[in-house]
């Protein structure tokens, strides 16, 4: 009886420090992507022409592109797999358009970032 | 026996214990940025001032409403810089020489230098308030270093953002 609560509590604990940690597998993420400063300060979406051009100007001056998962509404910043590679030019060329993205998410500290090893069309 | 499960308890507890999941904030209907394409307000050469002498703590006020960012004006983060993504990924902070190296390397290469808050631990990605300019330049001189940030913050989610206004050497 004695065992099989300890076995109990250390799957408990297993899944608490997995969520911790937070380090997924390899995901898939359906969402658009946003610069995510317009897109936090002002609520900027790639909607319309006015906004794509704004979002374009930000990403070239250098701000981070993100993605905005559909559904959860959850932002991430992403970056290539390769080290020391930003994600900027892999994103613009999406813009606008609904995109599924692949790979892990790692968060901490209040960021969540996603490590892209593909990215493509999305459904819808 | 029983201890030990009672120590696993207490260990779950303690780990269930983090930050809880925020509600995500519908963003506004609007397609006129208010801050990304404002005119610039503050000289590009003020933004490494100094700002030692910075209050530590500035009041914060409540969101307004919930269809608009949640936003605090005027905050201080007090912290270090951070590559966002070394940070996020492997723990990186630049507290040591390959630390610096491995978070210059980053920066430059495009990914977001960010500010790592000393009291709370939360990641701010950082951007300046001149539209359409990486905040990467202004933070780079100031990694390793403890820094006072001053700006207004957004919230979306759980990500935090801090449009910059002044960054300095932090004294304290």
């Amino acid at each position: 009886m004695e065992k099989r609560l300890l076995v109990l509590l250390l799957i408990i604990l297993f899944a608490s420090l997995n969520s911790m940690v937070a380090q997924t597998g390899e995901v898939t993420i359906t969402g658009e992507i946003v610069d995510l400063v317009s897109y936090m300060a002002s609520g900027v979406k790639p909607d319309s022409p006015q906004n794509l051009e704004i979002i374009q100007g930000s990403a070239r001056g250098g701000n981070p592109l993100g993605i905005l998962e559909d559904g959860s509404g959850r932002l991430y910043v992403v970056t290539m797999k390769q080290a020391n590679t930003g994600s900027n030019q892999t994103l613009l060329p999406w813009l606008g358009s609904r995109i599924t993205a692949k790979g892990k998410v790692y968060s901490k500290g209040s960021t969540s970032v996603l490590v892209v090893t593909t990215i493509g069309k999305g459904a819808k | 026996m029983k201890k030990l499960a009672g120590l696993l308890t207490v260990l779950i507890l303690a780990g269930c214990s983090g930050e809880p999941p925020k509600q995500e904030q519908k963003p506004p209907v609007s397609t006129q940025p208010d801050t990304v394409a404002k005119p610039m307000e503050q000289p590009p050469d003020t933004a490494q001032q100094t700002v030692a002498g910075l209050p530590k703590e500035t009041p914060k006020s409540t969101p307004v409403s919930i269809s608009r960012p949640s936003v605090e004006r005027n905050v201080t983060i007090i912290g270090d810089i951070v590559d966002i993504v070394g940070y996020a990924t492997s723990g990186v902070v630049p507290n040591s020489p390959a630390g610096r190296e491995i978070t210059e390397a980053s920066a430059k290469g495009g990914n977001p230098l960010g500010i790592l808050e000393q009291s709370t631990g939360q990641v701010y990605i950082v951007t300046m308030k001149q539209a359409n300019t990486s905040a990467n330049g202004a933070l780079l001189p100031f990694i390793g270093t403890k820094v006072a940030a001053k700006g207004d913050v957004y919230r979306k989610g759980q990500q935090r953002l801090l449009i910059l206004t002044v960054v300095g050497k932090h004294a304290g």
